[in-house]
């Protein structure tokens, strides 16, 4: 007798229902077969679609490497241990560190991957030990959930799936067909089955999305802002005053000091294009702006998200952010309604630990060392006093935390999560969980009980009474920064072996690849790093190795000439760790989270 | 129509697909890894899933020494893995180029339109998969019909026109 039972896939945050069709007689650890994966072709989301990383996703459960069982590091590497030893020397560990440094020395990082519940668990930690340190950490979709959450004077408006395909016009922003290919079936649908819609892509690299642009603004690396910019400009001069942006006469003013000569020349789109982008932004209705969140493609993705929600209050659009994190809405907004004003953000807590005030990081399910750019992230955690970590895989940061315990995919566990279209989905344990482990909830109501048991009774910690309000001049104030941008842009010199590194994040992964690399499609699809540049650069040709220097970091990798890269750029897929530190990135002060823009690097033949 | 006759094919529509190869992803898990649709590559970019076309008269069946390639009652083309010696007859006497020249187990890749699925009543696995819609299960009758209208598409925006 076959049993039918659905999970969602958690590789991005569309959130793709699959099946599994599974025989009761048929015991756990027998490996998922080939014909109990089914199709959900009836769900509303994903019609039976799955990307080529979905497909594989029950290959994690009987994967060799995954970690089964709680860890405790010794001085000759980690070894297995009890669960009610470990949870206690947690508990232990947390009461003593808190007794001596204070418990706002106590920070908690939380993954994507968590469900909701699990994250208001988080949060009775948070509340119960006393510290204001709790934050979700992707940093590929931190700017643009930070800002769209902010409470910003923008409307805020989610279409549906079936709005998408009714959509005349879809102005999309990112490489969306290669982070969701799933979500590809709806917009083509509008494009082709119902009234021509016609498609603007804003890409600086030569995408799979931009192939079925009808419009594609091919700017320059880390120059998307100021496209945006252009767009809104031009609404204003040329199709009167948009009606349904809030206080009109400020934007106006603050736009008529940037000069449209100068965004075309720096980021080497014509004018024309720019026009014909606004006028069917303008005209043909309705419309969504999509924005794709991504690691490093933007400078100053704080910025993008900002001119992305003016401009789809400008045309009246619908505003769709796509994130990496699976449940990046669900967790951020869980926080967002918690975080007092004192609290640090994931960056802001890498900062606090590298300075020494942050002794204890409890981290449920981030690859900290793989998801910064560069080293400084792993001397920072090196310093603390203890690092808890779960994770599903082995990876950089389990191997120094001091307590590493097992992660559960989703397919394992119950609970609920919001997908990016703030879609609550319900999850259903489809597999019991291997042997003993518990799930981080589980965990979480341990360490609660535990440290209750030691006389923690919480302390309150003030909620934010209202969530930060932009105003008007904030949004002067971001176009002042914009202005500044394109300064620094035109005076912007390259010396002949010097390029822009765009990175791409493709079909093979998502986000920054510490679940996805263990999948036997993608090792397949891309199995080491490569770089790409166009044709007839230095007369290079496949497969020869390139020096990249960006900075004191450099790494040597083979090149394929391709037609993705432009003149100038070279793409590199960001989910190698070699390939994402050689990004440049800057901590912006104010918002407490880190800017990683394309990097200019030094490109030499060997 | 003969009885038990299965009319229906895959059918790519050339300006939906995005070259995700979702399909093959799907085709390589249901069969031990070794994916049964082949990628046709126009240029460098467009990457397009290549599959089996269960000819009304196959010219593969034809040039199998071994007659491991066979067409069924139900219409299918599909090939016996035991008797296949590896030989690449059906490779080269493919007029579509739909069979791999690579071998794995010694035998070629062949697609059997899912048989354990159609069978059933089910839509092959890389047409559930499709992420773009580019990929349908259709009677022949059906999808020759449309022909004009897709060619209409395609002469209005060419995938040569993508690269």
């Amino acid at each position: 007798m076959k049993k039918e039972r659905h999970t969602v896939c958690f590789l991005c945050s569309l959130g793709c229902g699959l099946t599994v069709n599974r025989g009761e007689d048929r015991v756990y650890y027998q490996p998922v077969a080939t014909n109990e994966l089914e199709y959900q072709l009836d769900n509303p989301i994903n019609r039976g679609s799955l990307c080529g990383k979905s497909n594989y996703l029950f290959e994690l459960l009987s994967h060799p490497k995954r970690i089964l069982g709680p860890q405790i590091l010794t001085s000759s590497g980690h070894r297995d241990e009890h669960w009610e030893k470990i949870t206690s020397y947690i508990i232990e560990q947390i009461a003593e560190l808190v007794e001596k440094y204070g418990a706002e020395s106590i920070g908690i990082m939380l993954s994507p991957c968590l469900t909701v519940e699990e994250t208001d668990q988080a949060i009775s930690l948070a509340r119960l030990i006393g510290t204001p340190h709790i934050d979700y950490c992707s940093l590929e979709d931190k700017p643009v959930l930070a800002k769209i959450l902010r409470g910003s004077f923008f409307q805020r408006r989610l279409p549906g799936i079936e709005e998408i395909e009714r959509m005349h016009t879809s102005f999309i922003v990112g490489d969306l067909f290669g982070v969701s290919p799933v979500l590809s079936k709806h917009f083509l649908k509008a494009k082709y089955d119902q009234r021509a819609n016609k498609l603007i892509v804003l890409e600086s690299s030569n995408s799979h999305t931009g192939w079925f642009a009808d419009t594609h603004l091919r700017t320059n690396p880390g120059t998307e802002v100021m496209i945006l910019t252009g767009i809104l400009k031009l609404l204003f001069e040329r199709t009167g005053e948009p009606q349904t942006l809030p206080w009109k006469e400020t934007v106006k003013k603050a736009l008529d000091s940037i000069d449209i000569a100068d965004i075309c020349k720096v980021t080497g789109v014509s004018l024309d294009q720019i026009q014909c982008a606004a006028e069917l932004m303008m005209r043909e209705k309705p419309s969504v702006l999509t924005l794709v969140s991504g690691f490093g493609i933007y400078d100053r993705a704080d910025l993008v998200t900002d001119l992305c929600q003016a401009l789809a209050d400008a045309t009246d659009s619908y505003f769709l952010p796509v994130f990496t994190g699976a449940n990046s809405l669900g967790i951020h907004e869980a926080i967002a309604k918690f975080k007092p004003i004192t609290g640090m953000t994931a960056s802001e807590m890498v900062e606090a630990a590298e300075q020494g005030s942050l002794k204890v990081l409890l981290n449920f399910g981030v690859d900290i060392i793989r998801t910064f750019p560069g080293t400084r992230a792993s001397n920072a955690i090196r310093q603390l006093n203890f690092l808890l970590s779960t994770a599903i895989f082995p990876n950089d940061t389990t191997a120094i935390s001091h307590v590493v315990l097992p992660e559960l995919p989703w397919i394992e566990k119950a609970g609920s999560t919001i997908n990016m279209f703030g879609t609550r989905l319900k999850l259903d344990v489809v597999l019991p969980p291997p042997g003993q482990i518990k799930t981080t909830g589980e965990i979480l109501s341990i360490l609660i009980d535990g440290l209750k048991e030691k006389g923690f009774q919480g302390k309150s910690i003030p909620s934010p009474e209202a969530t930060i309000q932009e105003s008007e001049n904030d949004f002067i104030a971001h176009v002042m920064e914009i202005r500044d941008l394109i300064t620094s842009y035109l005076a912007l010199g390259f010396e002949e072996n010097q390029r822009i590194l765009v990175p791409n994040v493709d079909f093979a992964h998502s986000g920054d690849g510490t679940i996805t690399q263990y999948l036997s499609w993608s090792r397949r699809m891309s199995p080491e790093p490569f770089a790409i540049i166009a044709k007839g650069e230095n007369g290079a040709r496949d497969s020869e190795i390139v020096r990249i220097r960006s900075g004191e970091i450099e790494t040597s990798i083979p090149v394929k000439v391709g037609q993705r890269a432009e003149k100038g750029m070279i793409v590199a897929p960001v989910h190698f760790p070699q390939i994402r530190s050689l990004l440049q990135w800057e901590m912006l002060p104010k918002l407490g989270y880190l800017n990683i823009k394309p990097a200019k690097v030094t490109v030499e033949f060997l | 129509m003969e009885k038990n006759k299965n009319n229906k094919r895959i059918v790519l529509d050339l300006d939906l697909c995005i070259g995700c190869q979702s399909c093959v992803a799907a085709c390589a898990l249901g069969y031990s890894e070794q994916a049964n649709v082949m990628l046709g590559q126009v240029g460098e970019i467009a990457i397009l899933p290549l599959h089996c076309r269960h000819c009304e008269q196959p010219a593969c069946v034809e040039a199998c020494p071994t007659e491991a390639l066979d067409k069924d009652e139900h219409g299918f083309v599909h090939r016996s893995n035991l008797i296949c010696i590896g030989c690449h007859s059906c490779v080269f006497a493919c007029p579509f180029g739909a069979i791999s020249m690579d071998l794995m187990r010694h035998v070629t890749a062949k697609c059997d339109l899912c048989i354990d699925r159609v069978l059933e009543g089910k839509i092959p696995r890389c047409v559930a998969t499709c992420t773009s819609g580019a990929l349908s299960f259709k009677e022949i009758a059906e999808a020759s019909a449309e022909e004009v209208w897709v060619g209409g598409r395609i002469s209005s925006r060419a995938i040569i026109r993508r690269m």
